[in-house]
């Protein structure tokens, strides 16, 4: 039997929370993944961190140690990893993208990295972002009960993002991660501050929009460059090789297996995208209308990208689904 | 025999997967290294062009596929033409490309240059006539796109030529004046056509404007791409034709290249390209190509080729021996191949698929959306300031000068506030810069603006309206003269069928806006025979989106030149401003010394309301409606005042836009006197408005009782001497048709 066609989106930071604790280890299977976790491992016990299994294993989920920045990174990618390669099963994968971290995850998924590089991608990473300061807020522009998109919410973010900006140099922000209807936005720690209390408020559920996202640098900015520039320095012979599978960046450009060029992909791991907006929107965009999907599937750890790309689902209309319910009832979008 | 061509087509490609023979050991070498030594095609960017080749060969076999199951409406394909891959990946995205309908290689390579594009699903809408089709909203199959700089063209009958030159020149000439150009200064032009279309008349016209761009020292940096596939729908064209007619051709560069060689046509490229982009002299490039499967899905090739043919030049499929060249040169595998393939051609179905879904255009109302006029109270309309304008016509502005003006010089003063409010607006034509026109309506416009604002162009109008649709694309706003109406209809389609379909076919992603002036009409007291008196604009009448004002008197002229201007700078649209000779220089009305045709000069800022009449004269109790414009406006009026004598009291409607036509106005007035008097200069047979004013008042309802009688031009070339009043109207017509309607009971 022929397996249904998807196009997989690897997660990015805040997607390993505490219901994914020990979700490594059960889906850990003998192979690649689990030689570089066990390396991964090694590495981290000889500088006395606490390895990724030990923080997967550990019984209650501590902020504090799960969420920074260099254990959440590792953890997350290590979760994505082990996920996939029961994924891959079930069904047949025609391209491949992330949201930011979930970029670096991207790469050895597609095959234009090993596991074990990829990992040390992920943990050079998460190391170097230390460089920038600031933060990353999470905010929307679409009605969370029907993710319609709300114009006053735009217009909103509009004014609040030029008002702080103008503020001066101390108060940059910038977009960060075009995130389907939900925005993140970056800035020095003045800039977000300010931000947070210009944006337009939106209840849900679940939570409030805006909010500080924990942990997390200006990420997708210029207060990166200096990210950039030691990363591009320091990864400047990462091994990368044509993927396997074709890759989505976050401009929604596509690296074929057949013409990818490695040297590309590098430049825009290291440089590019780390200091430019991270445009996942348009990587959802090229995924559907370019590959044409059955199943658009979010990698674990979480559920975090279920509704951003369900939210370009909509926005697209892609096989008839305009409405929340209609896309909840199709089935489209699957985490597993 | 087989009529379809695709399984054959396909049926290559697909025994090339199965058969060939792997890569050649002394052929093979890294994928960043020179796919054949000495040439600067890599490996991978030889993949790279195969994959954009596939997907456009892959998209003519699924249109065929769709059109065959009803679910696509244009089957003209690039199979045979991929090379074209190499111009799409090696020019910038914003370097302009006007492309004929073979260029599907083209765009996907250029989409791949550029970020987020969807090419795939962008095309397979375009083929379904689906309304979200990023480029035309399903009104025509075009290649184009606004994010890659691909203005979509009819391209049919390579009338996109003449204004590829004047999107080169229109760079060169914005820059120099410090405006603001849609495109770096550097930009080259590319545009593509087939061998067979290099012989229309207006692809001619191009290429002689970009030569004489070179005799006049100026830049022209424009790549004339022609795709010889060696045969023009059925007609075979000469062996070597196209080298023949342009390798010697002076001012055009040649370079050339066969699509069969992919690499070389590669370099060719980027030597073509270096050299257009470094010396800003016109290119003419000669890519040898085939075509496959047909002009159209719709074409029988057996009926005109041989079977045998058709195995021949089968077997020269360029992208045949470009795959068999990555294959023996190890940049692809064979497994690899397959899977590009198949992916490939999964990808274009389901897109195919998908966009067959999607909605169509459902109403006429969405069909004409991109041609909506902007509505009369939105123009806002610019004047520069006051200091400014002190400095263009010196101390005395014109509205302080009490005496009053003809036409004329009221026109050449209202050029002048229009070339001083807007510093991106550029007046050219056969002799408007130092002589000041025929009929010196562009005087001092030269020593005032300058040559690079108010210049001659080469005495072809075909040309000049192709510069101001190129120039208008950037970001000028140019305001074209052409010397008479005859003249016009030797360059007409590049307003009907190109200009004002601009923002039709792009859903007004892109426009053209301009105000093309035109000097018209008989009356010009015998001289002049037919080409200097023609009085028919039923050519122009018919044209959706058009605006058409054609002004009598110099008030009028100036307001309404004012709101041309307006209406193309706010709303990208394309105006004629068509100018009676005859009134030029009149003065007087009904005697001499009387000034009655003369005016004072409007003030800044006053303008005449798109589609607005004026109406003279009226009263109470009229006894009829003279309704007319331009020379007819003048006549009638004198009638006025001869009928007034007889005691016959007659209201004058000047229409002033011929569109939009003034018709609710003109109903008004019909239904207040009851009688209604079309006086029409043109030709009677559809020469100008009144057979359709005639037809919207006798079926509308409400004017029902009104008495509706018609005077027209005869159907006739106008002669010369005293001959040309026996077929023009005269104003003893007017007087004795309203005379004898104003003795006809109301109904």
């Amino acid at each position: 039997m022929t397996r249904p066609l998807a196009v997989l989106f690897c997660p990015g930071r805040g997607s390993y929370g505490r219901a994914e604790l020990g979700s490594i280890q059960r889906q850990l299977r003998p192979g690649p993944v689990a030689d570089a976790l066990a390396e991964a491992d090694d590495a981290r016990a000889s500088q006395g961190r606490p390895t990724i299994t030990e923080l997967d294993a550990a019984q209650s989920f501590r902020p504090g140690l799960h969420l920074d920045g260099q254990n959440a990174a590792e953890l997350i990618y290590f979760a994505t990893m082990a996920w996939l390669e029961g994924a891959a099963e079930r069904y047949e994968i025609g391209a491949i993208a992330g949201n930011s971290l979930g970029w670096y995850t991207a790469m050895p998924a597609a095959g234009a990295m090993t596991v074990r590089d990829g990992w040390a991608l992920v943990a050079a990473m998460a190391r170097l972002q230390k460089l920038a300061t600031g933060g990353q807020i999470l905010t929307t522009t679409v009605d969370p009960a029907t993710w319609q998109p709300d114009t006053a919410l735009v217009e909103g973010i509009e004014q609040a993002l030029a008002e702080v900006a103008g503020r001066g140099e101390d108060h940059f922000v910038a977009r960060s991660i075009r995130l389907g209807g939900h925005e993140v936005l970056a800035g020095t720690e003045k800039g977000v501050t300010a931000l947070l209390e210009l944006l337009p408020k939106v209840k849900s559920t679940e939570r409030e929009f805006p909010f500080r996202l924990a942990g997390h640098g200006p990420f997708h900015t210029e207060l990166c460059a200096d990210v950039a520039r030691e990363a591009t320095h320091e990864l400047a012979v990462l091994p990368v090789r044509e993927p396997q599978t074709t890759l989505i960046d976050g401009r929604g450009d596509i690296h074929t297996p057949w013409s990818g060029d490695p040297r590309h992909l590098r430049f825009y791991t290291t440089d590019t995208q780390v200091r430019t907006t991270y445009d996942f929107t348009a990587s959802v965009w090229t995924a559907i209308r370019e590959f044409q999907p059955d199943v658009l599937l979010c990698a674990a750890p979480g559920q975090s990208l279920r509704a951003p790309v369900g939210h370009v689902v909509l926005r697209e209309g892609y096989r008839g689904l305009r409405t929340k319910d209609a896309l909840f009832a199709s089935d489209l979008v699957r985490t597993d | 025999m087989s009529i379809r061509r695709e399984h054959k087509v396909a049926g290559r490609f697909e025994a090339l997967l199965d058969l060939h023979h792997g890569p050649d050991p002394d052929r093979t070498g890294p994928m960043d290294g020179p796919i054949v030594p000495g040439v600067a095609l890599t490996r991978r960017t030889a993949v790279r062009l195969l994959e954009a080749g596939l997907q456009s060969r892959l998209q003519d076999l699924e249109a065929r596929r769709m059109k065959d199951e009803g679910r696509s409406y244009y089957t003209i394909g690039s199979s045979g033409h991929e090379a074209n891959a190499v111009f799409g990946h090696l020019l910038r995205t914003t370097d302009p490309a006007l492309l004929h309908y073979r260029s599907g290689a083209f765009v996907a390579a250029r989409a791949r240059r550029a970020h987020g594009e969807t090419p795939i699903f962008d095309a397979m809408l375009s083929f379904a006539a689906a309304a979200e089709d990023p480029i035309s909203g399903g009104r025509h199959k075009v290649l184009g796109s606004e994010s890659l700089w691909i203005p979509p063209q009819t391209s049919t009958i390579a009338s996109h030529l003449p204004k590829a030159v004047g999107l080169a020149i229109g760079v060169a000439r914005l820059h120099r004046l410090g405006l603001p150009c849609a495109l770096p200064e550097d930009s080259v032009v590319y545009c593509s056509f087939g061998d067979a279309s290099s012989n229309h008349a207006t692809a001619q016209a191009g290429f002689n404007a970009a030569a004489a761009a070179v005799q006049h020292k100026q830049p022209c940096p424009v790549i004339f791409a022609c795709e010889d596939n060696g045969i023009g729908i059925s007609t075979r064209t000469p062996d070597n034709y196209i080298e023949q007619m342009f390798k010697r051709r002076p001012s055009l560069d040649y370079f050339a290249a066969d699509s069969r060689d992919v690499p070389s046509a590669f370099t060719q490229a980027l030597a073509a390209i270096d050299h257009c982009r470094r010396t800003r002299r016109p290119v003419f490039f000669h890519l040898k190509t085939v075509r496959l499967m047909g002009h159209a899905g719709s074409d029988v090739e057996t009926v005109y080729r041989t079977e045998e043919e058709l195995e021949r030049v089968e077997a020269q499929d360029p992208l045949l021996a470009f795959a068999d060249l990555l294959l023996s040169t190890g940049a692809i595998s064979r497994d690899g191949l397959r899977t590009l393939y198949t992916d490939m051609r999964r990808r274009i179905e389901r897109a195919g698929r998908e966009a067959s879904s999607r909605p169509k255009i459902r109403t006429a109302a969405q069909v004409r959306a991109p041609l909506e006029l902007p509505a009369a109270d939105t123009l806002r309309g610019r004047s520069a300031n006051e200091a400014r304008r002190r400095q263009v016509f010196g101390d005395r502005l014109p509205e302080a000068d009490p005496r009053p003006r003809h036409l004329a010089f009221r026109l050449a003063q209202g050029l002048k506030d229009v070339l001083a409010a807007y510093p991106e607006s550029l007046l050219f034509g056969e002799d408007v810069a130092k002589k000041g026109g025929v009929y010196h309506v562009t005087a001092g416009l030269y020593e005032t603006f300058g040559p690079a604002r108010v210049f001659n162009t080469i005495l072809d109008e075909t040309t000049i309206l192709g510069l101001a649709q190129g120039m208008a694309q950037v970001g000028a706003l140019p305001i074209p003269e052409i010397q008479y109406l005859a003249y016009v209809h030797n360059a007409l389609d590049q307003i009907r069928g190109e200009a004002a379909s601009l923002q039709f076919f792009s859903e007004g992603r892109f426009a053209n806006p301009m105000v093309v002036r035109i000097a018209g009409y008989a009356y010009q007291k015998g001289f002049g025979g037919h080409f200097h008196n023609d009085n028919s604009i039923g050519a122009l009448l018919d044209i959706p989106g058009l605006i058409i004002a054609s002004p009598a008197r110099g008030d009028d002229a100036v307001g309404m030149l004012r709101t041309c201007v307006a209406a193309a700078a706010e709303a990208g649209k394309v105006c004629i401003f068509l100018e009676p000779i005859a009134l030029y220089m009149q003065k007087d009305l009904h005697e001499k010394g009387d000034s009655l045709w003369e005016c004072a000069y409007p003030e800044p800022g006053e303008a005449v309301p798109l589609g607005q009449a004026r109406v003279h004269g009226a009263s109470d109790d009229d006894d009829l409606t003279i309704v007319s414009w331009a020379n007819g406006l003048f006549m009638s009026m004198q009638a006025q005042k001869r009928l007034a004598e007889e005691g016959i009291r007659a209201r004058v409607l000047d229409l002033r836009w011929l569109a939009p036509l003034p018709v609710e106005a003109v109903k008004e007035h019909a239904r207040a006197t009851g009688r209604v008097l079309l006086v029409d200069e043109c030709r009677a047979t559809a020469g100008g408005p009144s057979p359709l004013l005639a037809t919207a008042l006798a079926t509308d309802p409400s004017c029902r009782d009104v008495v509706i009688r018609r005077i027209a031009g005869d159907d006739t070339y106008v002669p010369l001497a005293e001959a040309a009043n026996l077929v023009l109207i005269q104003t003893d017509d007017v007087v004795d048709a309203a005379r004898s309607l104003a003795q006809e009971e109301r109904r």
